[in-house]
């Protein structure tokens, strides 16, 4: 019973320790055998979080809980990287980054993340985030030689390391006000809501130290930088993955032990939630590097995705995490189609280096378009479903000017949207001859798996979202 | 028997999307014979649609109901009533048109333009067709991306601007809207504007909601202030692009004030109709003016679209059956004029490369037929007795009379500038002595211009259905006016008359 509910960690980090054994024995062409050892750890994960029995259990001394959400959330965060390895093998291979450490830092680095959703405890919360930090900065530098990369790794290290600390700080001042750090303990310390400063000062610190990782505004600062530094094939891992993660975490820490002090950090997150909207939406009109772009799109995605859970009611924990995850997916599959032009000799850097890829390259094109569109918004794309639950859920609150920004900045956003789609579709002709170089079946397959993904969520959408009910962990 | 013919109407469209995509990327032919096919399917489908409805019953019909969420009760609903069986019976009808009209004048990627013909279709009849909020606004948002991509990929010059602003504009006033459906969602829980015009909204927030729906169709219809996307993106679109754009998007602007404002704000909408007036008489006046000064055809016809709408929206004002009904009727004839003149535009833009008024002088020598047409269209475009154009602008006028007789009078001395602006240009083309860009000396050289010159078999079809039409309209309109009349008069009577 105890070991049962904790078993799929258990299966990652052994799979991790295992694989550094292997790794380091057979090191000449372990990257492979390690990627697919990776895909069916992940495979072997999932399947024991579906088959196991899913009735809330806390073990490990009110460490560690697995309850619905936490399931759920577990379960999205292995589909989503089960896809990023399939999707990136190939690509790390064609910029000589096939190291064996790579399937080992994400299976830790995922490892990190499950343990942080499952946290019932701060400190089970820290644990996990440190892991999942490490990891991370560790395989933003993954190309050694590449002072951007190292440059990139270096803000993201250095920042993010302030960000634990002021986590860890607002832990510190939680547990020295209220004498503990478990979430039920916590939950029940705050029933009456607080009117205590301190203690207030410290759970915004907390939340502070996961916007951070959410690349929320006024925390968003490594996010362009990173995003452009880090090799392509890695920046898709940090745009969707962790981000996951946090904002499972931050579901977590705001419906279940804060939940009652929900007056104090409501206005932290309303105004992060515009702030990000607002930087994020103007922030990528003038880019012209497609990565950093992206990264104000990110930013400004987050900003979309808090409001849910500024709410404070089930319908918007219910939006925010759904829109996560389809964000995640539509992520993967813009990287995707930028990988798989890579791979087949068309470098994709900036956005001028678009063009031509709707003549010459009909059916990425076609998918390209069909994601970024999704990820303006615009019906009847999937992207527009879940936008509509988000503001569905904030207008029950009565939430109006918070809508209102939000909308205003989704127009924003299409403007830059439609650039993507407008130098990638309506023809420039470029002068320079695009190499076609052996594109093997890999590549594409991994396009059309994702695309077929985010199809089959369409279908999902479309038929009944209420499969996905979140049960809150109260 | 039961056949669930509007749906079938919807789908068949996406059907050909599919076959069409299948076809090779550099073959022409095929995917112009598959759109003409489905196209022509579907106007079948039309004309069996209009056999089977009921004329004289005044509710919803051939309605259909797909349960979408379970959870929170959102259905696909669709239907038809007198007033929106029309507008799907003209999209249905304008399509094959299009679809011929591009059959010889898009050369490259005709493949994909079929495809997103055909999607449009399908996106189009879903708007007229359905009856809950949810599923109106992804079908009138969702044509954005098909029409920013016609612009954008077989437009003119300048189409990268003329998308973009279309796109952006029309983008911006829907999301107001979006955020009217979602409130209106929490605040009672319904979709579904059947049982929508049942409930009475508190007055207030009709105000904040009727705006909200407002700023999406006054961008769409357009209304004078926000109308300034509409001559780009008519100049810059191709002809057939053109032609979808002002025969059937800009109605889905009226058609949305008149489904769904109407039944569900009638008193914001009396609140606010001094304001909805003279924005109308200023976009008939301003307008024409504006079109007076044009020296490009394609924009002129393009702001006598808007002053057209301005006679749509004048209607919309004075919320009496006559004006409503006058509001159906003009936007229908003005469907099929503009469509004509941007048909004809394209034929002389296809065969001269130009569009400019200068360039052109005494086109009735060289082409009589094709002239004859543009004539009769301009005349329709001016509401002559006898064609379309006349039963929507004296019905509109009748009705405002009724109630604001100022209004009434300067609109009517606005539409005479119709008359000035659409003569003057036909008399500068047609008429008078050859143009040097013709140039041409004998007698002989005449005819073999001539030849060169005639109407294909295409292009014969799409005018001389047209004229046949809007003449039809013009002289007998009962059968099209006997429904209309019944489903507004049961709007009027259900929302308007206890105001």
């Amino acid at each position: 019973m105890n070991i049962l509910a904790i078993l799929p960690e258990l299966l990652l980090a052994i799979f991790g320790v295992l694989g550094i054994l292997l790794g380091v024995f057979f090191k000449n062409n372990s990257y492979t055998s390690l990627m697919i050892l990776a895909k069916i750890a992940i495979i072997i994960s999932m399947s024991l979080l579906l088959l196991l029995p899913k009735d809330p259990t806390i073990i490990m001394n009110g460490f560690f809980i697995n309850n619905y959400f936490v399931i759920i959330v577990k379960i999205f965060l292995l589909s989503g990287c089960l896809l990023y390895l399939v999707i990136s093998h190939r690509s790390l291979v064609d910029n000589n980054l096939s190291h064996f450490e790579y399937p080992i830092l994400i299976i830790f680095s995922l490892l990190g993340m499950m343990v942080m959703v499952s946290a019932n405890d701060l400190l089970s919360l820290f644990m996990g985030l440190e892991l999942q930090n490490l990891c991370l900065y560790t395989i933003v530098a993954f190309k050694r030689d590449s002072p951007l990369t190292s440059e990139a790794a270096l803000k993201y290290f250095v920042m993010g390391a302030v960000a634990s600390g002021i986590l860890l700080f607002g832990i510190s001042l939680v547990y020295g006000l209220t004498g503990v750090t478990n979430y039920a303990s916590l939950a029940k310390f705050f029933e009456g809501g607080s009117q205590n400063a301190a203690v207030i000062i410290g759970v915004l610190f907390i939340f502070v130290g996961i916007l951070f990782k959410l690349s929320l505004a006024p925390f968003h600062t490594w996010t362009p930088d990173v995003y452009e530094g880090a090799p392509t094939s890695i920046t898709m891992f940090i745009a969707s993955i962790p981000k996951m993660a946090a904002l499972g975490v931050l579901a977590n820490l705001a419906f279940y032990p804060f939940l009652n002090l929900i007056n104090h950090w409501h206005f932290l997150l309303v105004s992060v939630a515009i702030l990000s909207m607002v930087l994020g939406s103007l922030g990528a009109l003038r880019q012209d590097n497609l990565k950093r772009l992206l990264a104000y799109s990110a930013i400004s995605n987050m900003g979309f995705t808090i409001m849910g859970i500024t709410t404070g009611i089930t319908y918007g924990l219910h939006s925010s995490i759904l829109y996560i995850f389809f964000y995640m997916l539509m992520i993967l599959g813009v990287f995707a189609c930028i990988l798989n032009m890579s791979h087949r000799g068309h470098k994709i850097n900036f956005l001028k280096d678009l063009r031509g890829i709707g003549k010459h390259y009909p059916g990425t094109a076609f998918a390209f378009t069909f994601i970024v569109f999704s990820l303006a918004g615009i019906p009847p794309l999937p992207g527009f479903f879940i936008k509509i639950y988000v503001l569905q859920s904030v207008l029950k609150q009565h939430a109006y000017g918070l809508a209102i920004v939000a909308i205003l900045t989704s127009v924003v956003s299409a403007a830059y949207y439609l650039s993507i789609v407008k130098f990638t579709l309506l023809d420039k002709v470029t002068s320079e001859e695009m190499e076609n170089r052996l594109n093997p079946k890999h590549s594409n397959y991994a396009i059309i798996f994702s695309l077929f993904i985010i199809i089959i969520s369409l279908a999902l959408v479309c038929i009944n979202p209420d499969s996905l009910l979140i049960v809150l962990p109260n | 028997m039961y056949f669930p013919i509007l749906s079938m109407m919807l789908s068949l469209p996406l059907v050909g999307v599919f076959f069409t995509t299948l076809v090779n990327k550099y073959d022409t032919e095929n995917p112009k014979i598959l759109a003409l096919t489905f196209t022509v399917l579907n106007f079948l489908l039309s004309i069996l649609l209009w056999f089977n409805f009921d004329r004289n019953n005044d509710s919803y019909q051939f309605v259909e109901k797909y349960e979408w969420v379970q959870s929170f009760d959102i259905a696909f609903h669709l239907g038809v009533d007198g007033i929106s069986i029309f507008f799907v019976i003209l999209s249905a009808f304008l399509m094959p048109l299009v679809v011929l009209y591009s059959w010889y004048s898009i050369k490259k990627r005709v493949r994909e333009y079929m495809s997103i013909l055909l999607l449009l279709e399908s996106l189009i009849i879903g708007t007229f067709c359905s009856l809950d909020l949810l599923s109106f606004y992804i079908c009138f948002e969702g044509v954005l991306i098909p029409m920013f991509l016609i612009i954008g990929i077989w437009g003119g010059t300048n189409r990268i601007y003329a998308c973009c602003k279309l796109f952006l504009f029309t983008l911006f006033g829907s999301v107001f809207m979006l955020i009217a459906i979602l409130k209106i969602f929490g605040d009672t829980g319904v979709f579904s504007i059947i049982k929508l015009s049942n409930i009475n909204i508190p007055e207030p927030t009709q105000l904040w909601l009727w705006a909200a729906f407002c700023l999406a169709f006054a961008i769409k219809i357009p209304i004078f202030p926000f109308h300034t996307w509409l001559p780009d993106a008519h100049v810059e679109a191709p002809s057939g692009g053109s032609v979808i754009l002002a025969g059937i998007l800009l109605k889905m602007g009226g058609y949305g004030y008149l489904r769904f404002c109407i039944p569900m704000f009638p008193y914001a909408c009396q609140y606010f109709a001094p304001l909805v007036g003279i924005l109308s008489i200023i976009a008939i006046i301003y307008a024409s003016l504006v079109a007076l000064a044009q020296t490009d055809i394609k924009k002129l016809i393009a702001y006598s679209s808007v002053a057209h709408m301005g006679i749509v929206t004048l209607g919309f004002m004075a919320l009496n059956p006559y004006s409503l009904t006058g509001s159906v009727v003009q936007m229908l004839s003005h469907g099929l004029i503009s469509s004509a003149l941007f048909f004809c535009v394209g034929i002389i833009y296809e065969r001269f490369q130009t569009r400019e008024i200068a360039h052109y002088e005494g086109l009735i020598s060289l082409m009589p037929l094709y002239s004859s047409f543009f004539i009769i269209f301009s005349f329709a475009a001016i509401a002559v007795p006898s064609t379309s154009g006349f039963i929507g602008e004296f019905l509109v006028l009748v009705g405002v009379y009724k109630n604001h007789p100022l209004y009434a009078t300067i609109a009517m001395l606005g539409c005479i500038l119709s008359a000035a602006y659409m003569l003057w240009m036909c008399g500068r083309v047609f008429f008078g002595r050859i143009s040097e860009l013709l140039g041409l000396e004998t007698k002989i050289e005449l005819k073999l211009l001539q030849k060169k010159l005639l109407l294909t078999i295409p292009e014969k079809i799409i005018l001389f259905s047209l004229a046949m039409v809007i003449f039809f309209l013009g002289i007998y309109p009962q059968p099209f006016l006997n429904p209309i009349r019944l489903s507004v008069n049961k709007l009027y009577l259900t929302n308007l008359l206890n105001l």
